[in-house]
């Protein structure tokens, strides 16, 4: 489904991707995981086009998006839920699920049904602005709001940060059920291992701007958090 | 038959002047005639075409006496014609024909008949000042009984100017009136009539200036701060008390004049800067050029104007529309070309538009005219609306307030209730993740300009009817609009609507105290001093931060 | 608020990582060896007699000695916009307060000589005052006059910079109410009532110091002590450049926030640069006057303003050279254009502005630093200073 290349990028003279290497199978969920600054957001943003990569590929499907547009991208069915949530916070809910209707592949301009019943919180606060949710409504917002384009590939940048225990295991078997009953393939960068073990069928680490260890999550052990996870 | 009338101060007022006496005889002549049975219209027409073709001037007289004598609307029409300039005889038949002075055709007198006067051989009725006296105090003295209430309070109004009236004469009409106004206005011109008569009782005099304190005359003002100073402490008591009435009025008179001006120059202020937030708030792009789109929408009225000539009124509706879609075509020109390439660069897309503004200014210098171009009032927006007997308002200005505010609300629909709108406002708050949700950002951009554009041409458009129209235009407006952007809170369109009201009437305030341009520099201080308070503005937009 | 566009060129960033830079670094004696030569050669050619083949007229010397005083001014530009990113759209302002400060000087000494023949100047006479109004006191002292030219246009700076800069008014906010302030006092100058000649200005001066000023001598003078300005500006702006002001100064360019929490003292950095430069724009309007013959409120308007700005564009900015590059090059465009084609000039104008912001964001001493860098030993920047915006 997704295949990245040698994936390069600068900002400025730092060098932040060195040649990332990674796949994402599809109906997979792969868990990208690494220390703080080691690339994970940067790399996410490259998948989505919002950064530009200076050199590598990034093929989604076959096709190679590496220089498309993220509009572009978000069209062919690549759906992004950034770090912090982001959602628009002057908008409502309701808007803020509705701003990415047009980029559906269907054609179909209302807000799915079953978005609803992923979140069902979100019914009920259609009205309210978005920067009044709490921050545990704002990530499920900011789940359904890419989910409502209908997307086969979701990104997700560190979803349960910053979130309360309840929530998260609301998100993760969400996500869990997005994989396993629509095929979805889902990128999930994860800080808290525990979490990652959970919602993750593969893993994938990050160190210093490049991958250094992946496989299915069962073989994911001790030493190999320790060695590249831990402070 | 036509008095030699006093020789006549030359008074500020509707007709300049009305022969007091001429206009006394005529009352007698009019009151009288309403006794008389109704003559005959047709015979009438014959005796009259044979005097006003006469080359002598006693004929003419004659036919003017006449004329003067007959109640009907007719009559009335043929000497308002002859009193413009716009009667005129064809030498062959001795048909009177008026002249429409809008469109420039003829109407037959008496059968209503149109013709463009190809085939005829048209004179003008010339007619000299004794007899524009005579015929102007019969003009205003049929208007002084017409049924018409409006056409009396205008007529009554001009009436108070004249210091030659006949105070019987107004008693007369006083007995007869009915309009509250109407006889309000002849009680004012009866007390002015008792303070100027050196003849007049103590008591007389008393009772006028009781009278002036109730209702204001401007006119009179004179006459009471005479009496002010007079020996009697009694009436000089009542006088002082009038004029500080008077000058109360006065003040709150001027107060109206000056709020509702400042609101009219204010709602075009906004309108201007409501282009330029919706660019800034949503692409960071400060738009020199801004002012040339307001240009752009000027000149339109006035090519419209000179499409269709004979229609101002036409001209000016269709250039609503028409400004819009002038100044939102260059408008996107200038993004494709130009600001596209400069995106998130704000200070270099100040200098590029800096320069479009330089080119946008000769373009219309060399290819339209270096002066400034005609712009024709059309009459629905000349006309004034009366309030009270003092305070009026000029229906142009007031339409302009009202468009102003309907093009405002029909842009807050567009933000709120669009498609276009909801991604504006997307990208204003998150420009990465609207796009990562599929929104096209530069077709945003794209609309917004044009849109932001758009709006400022129909400010231009109502512009010109309160401004000149030149190159220059844009240059007078543009600073003051990004003084309202910066003071209502960049982005925020209510803050926008308030700065533009704001210091359209701050302007409007201190123009009398200061004089316009010390206005203008105390206003600018006054912002930059705000803005140390406030950086962000009135209503600091949140979620961007400015460049 | 560090974003891409706002770093300067990679000569800059260099200067910065090496630290300990000198003043006269490579570009900076290449400037200065042309700017001598130069300004000797046109000085030694102008007291030649008038006959010969390699004389120089006073006319042409006034010009080269106004586009001297408009670099000072375009220096003054891009030292508060190459260096501390903060585009001054109002700089004409203390340029303009500079020249109304040495013109009144240059007005007193006309004496009785004018029209009116009357110990005061001419445009008081016609508005019907007897006396001198209290600011004009003084003025007839040569040295208090380009005191004033300095103080005025500092006092300024110093006032509007404080109460911006202390309510972090900043980036395109600060440029437009800059624009604000010199069309204000434009507005306020046009008064015949402020007693500074209204929209006719000052003009038709006579003397400096005793000496005619229409003078070859005079015109001579005048060039030389241009040149000598720009120059002694150019080394102060070099100096601040290099110490540790100046990397304070770019520092504050980068990241605002970081440098204050570092302990300096931003606003108090800003402060003094803005200051700095505003005092040399009112020294190079003191000279520009004389050099002109006239001054108008018109240097107070706000395109005047935008022009010097389009200058240091042009030139190329954040490198002081630059600067200086870009005054030569668009006054002697306009004078160029404005003779050949009177009525289309504004025209090819307007389209420099779109072009040099477009296409030459590093303006000319970009393309000569491109052109230059195979033979230069250092290859800084690299994709940083490819990358980013002007």
């Amino acid at each position: 489904m997704l295949r990245v290349e040698g994936l390069v990028q600068h900002y400025g003279e730092s060098n932040i991707l060195r040649g990332v290497t990674l796949e994402a199978r599809e109906g997979r969920r792969l868990c990208l995981m690494g220390r703080n600054g080691v690339g994970k957001t940067t790399l996410l943003q490259c998948l989505m086009g919002l950064v530009p990569p200076s050199g590598g590929r990034v093929l989604y499907r076959g096709r190679d998006i590496t220089r498309l547009a993220p509009e572009r991208r978000a069209r062919l069915g690549i759906g992004y839920v950034p770090q912090g949530r982001q959602i628009f916070p002057l908008l409502t809910v309701e808007e803020n699920l509705r701003i990415g209707l047009p980029a559906r592949r269907d054609g179909d301009r209302a807000v799915p049904e079953s978005v609803f019943g992923y979140f069902p919180v979100l019914k009920d606060m259609l009205r309210r602005r978005g920067g009044d949710l709490s921050g545990g409504q704002q990530q499920q917002l900011a789940i359904a709001r890419a989910l409502a384009l209908g997307p086969e590939l979701l990104l997700l940048d560190e979803p349960t940060e910053g979130i309360q225990p309840n929530i998260v295991d609301e998100i993760v078997r969400a996500v869990a059920k997005l994989a396993s009953e629509l095929g979805m393939t889902v990128v999930h960068v994860e800080q808290k291992v525990p979490v990652a073990r959970r919602a993750g069928d593969d893993y994938a680490i990050m160190e210093r701007g490049s991958i250094v260890d992946s496989g299915g999550m069962g073989d994911l052990s001790e030493e190999k958090i320790r060695s590249f996870l831990s402070v | 038959m036509l008095s030699r009338t006093p020789p006549h101060n030359h008074r500020r007022g509707r007709a300049g002047g009305i022969p007091a006496a001429a206009l006394a005889a005529l009352a007698g002549l009019l009151l009288a005639a309403g006794d008389l049975p109704a003559a005959d219209g047709l015979a009438l027409q014959d005796g009259l075409r044979a005097s006003l073709a006469s080359s002598r001037v006693v004929d003419r007289d004659a036919a003017i006496e006449a004329l003067a004598a007959d109640p009907g609307p007719e009559a009335g029409a043929l000497m308002e014609a002859l009193l413009a300039g716009d009667l005129y005889v064809d030498r062959a038949s001795s048909d009177l024909y008026l002249r429409d002075p809008a469109g420039g055709g003829y109407t037959l007198a008496g059968s209503g008949e149109r013709t463009d006067g190809a085939g005829l051989a048209l004179r003008k009725v010339g007619t000299s000042n004794r007899q524009r006296q005579a015929l102007s105090a019969a003009v205003h003295g049929r208007s002084l009984r017409n049924p018409d209430v409006e056409v009396r309070r205008e007529a009554a109004r001009a009436l108070a100017t004249d210091e030659g009236a006949d105070p019987a004469f107004i008693r007369g009409l006083l007995a007869e009136e009915t309009d509250a106004r109407v006889r309000g206005s002849y009680e004012r011109i009866l007390a002015s009539l008792a303070l100027r008569d050196p003849g007049s009782t103590r008591e007389e005099i008393l009772a006028a200036l009781a009278t002036l304190r109730e209702r204001l005359a401007p006119e009179a003002q004179g006459l009471i701060r005479e009496r002010a100073g007079s020996d009697d402490p009694e009436i000089a008591a009542a006088a002082r008390a009038t004029l500080s009435r008077m000058e109360a009025a006065i003040q709150h008179i001027s107060l109206f004049e000056t709020v509702f001006f400042g609101l009219s120059l204010g709602s075009v202020l906004a309108l201007i800067a409501i282009g330029l937030a919706v660019t800034f708030g949503v692409m960071g792009v400060i738009n020199m050029a801004h002012g040339e789109m307001v240009m752009l929408g000027a000149y339109t009225v006035w090519w419209l104007q000179e499409l269709l000539p004979g229609r101002p009124g036409l001209a000016l509706i269709l250039a609503v529309p028409g400004s819009f879609a002038v100044a939102a075509a260059a408008g996107g020109i200038i993004e494709r070309g130009v600001i596209r390439y400069l995106y998130n660069r704000p200070l270099e897309t100040l200098l590029a538009t800096f320069g479009i503004s330089l080119i946008l200014q000769q373009a219309v210098r060399t290819f339209v005219s270096a002066n400034n171009r005609p712009v024709a009032t059309p009459s629905f927006m000349a006309g004034q609306w009366h309030w009270t007997e003092h305070l009026s308002v000029t229906w142009g200005r007031f339409y302009i307030i009202l468009f102003c505010l309907a093009v405002f609300l029909m842009i807050l629909l567009v933000m709120q209730r669009t498609r276009l709108g909801l991604e504006v406002r997307a990208v204003t708050q998150n420009r990465a993740v609207a796009r990562a949700m599929g929104v096209d950002s530069g077709r945003v951009d794209l609309m917004c300009f044009m849109l932001g554009s758009g709006v400022a041409g129909m400010a231009g458009a109502a512009l010109s009817q309160l401004a000149n129209v030149g190159p220059n235009l844009g240059q007078a407006y543009i600073v003051d609009s990004f003084m309202v952007v910066v003071f209502g809170g960049v982005g925020n369109l209510w803050g926008t609507l308030l700065g533009g009201l704001i210091i359209g009437m701050a302007n409007k305030f201190l123009e009398p105290v200061n004089g316009a341009i010390l206005a203008k520099i105390l206003i600018m201080c006054g912002i930059i001093l705000f803005i140390q308070r406030h950086p962000r503005g009135l209503f600091p937009q949140k979620g961007r931060a400015a460049a | 608020m560090a974003t891409p566009e706002s770093t300067g060129p990679a000569g800059l960033e260099g200067a910065a990582a090496g630290g300990g830079e000198r003043v006269f670094d490579g570009p900076t004696r290449a400037f200065f060896a042309v700017a001598l030569l130069f300004s000797a050669s046109v000085a030694l050619a102008s007291l030649l007699p008038e006959g010969s083949a390699l004389s120089v007229g006073p006319l042409k010397v006034s010009v080269l000695g106004k586009y001297l005083c408009l670099a000072t001014l375009a220096l003054s530009v891009d030292l508060v916009w190459g260096y501390m990113g903060i585009l001054s759209l109002g700089h004409g302002a203390f340029f303009a307060l500079g020249g109304y400060a040495f013109g009144m000087y240059l007005m007193r000494h006309i004496g009785d000589r004018g029209v009116y023949v009357s110990e005061l100047p001419d445009f008081m006479v016609f508005i019907g005052w007897d006396r001198l109004p209290w600011y004009w006191l003084g003025t007839d002292v040569f040295a208090y006059a380009v005191f004033l030219a300095v103080a005025a246009p500092g006092l300024l700076a110093l006032a509007f910079g404080w109460t911006a800069f202390r309510s972090r008014v900043s980036g395109v906010y600060f440029s437009i109410i800059s624009q604000a302030l010199t069309y204000a006092l434009m507005l306020a100058f046009f008064l015949n009532s402020l007693g500074f000649g209204g929209n006719n200005g000052f003009t038709d001066f006579k003397e400096i110091l005793g000496f005619g000023i229409n003078t070859r001598g005079m015109a001579t003078c005048l060039f030389a002590a241009s040149a000598l300005l720009m120059l002694l500006f150019y080394w102060c702006c070099r100096v601040i450049a290099v110490s540790r002001l100046g990397l304070a100064v770019r520092a504050v360019r980068d990241n605002e926030d970081r440098v204050r929490f570092a302990g300096y003292r931003v606003e108090r950095v800003k402060l003094s640069v803005f200051t700095l430069s505003a005092m040399a724009a009112g020294l190079a309007g003191a000279l520009y006057v004389p050099q002109t013959g006239i001054i108008n409120p018109n240097s107070f308007s706000p395109l005047f303003s935008i022009e010097v700005v389009i200058c240091v564009a042009l030139g190329g900015r954040g490198r002081l050279y630059g600067a200086v590059i870009g005054a030569f090059l668009v006054n002697w465009l306009k004078t160029t254009l404005t003779g050949l084609m009177p009525d289309a000039w504004l025209f090819v104008y307007g389209l420099l502005f779109v072009v040099v912001t477009v296409f030459l964001p590093q303006g000319v001493a970009g393309i000569v630093e491109r052109m230059a860098a195979p033979f230069a030993g250092r290859q800084k920047g690299g994709r940083r200073g490819a990358e980013a915006g002007a």
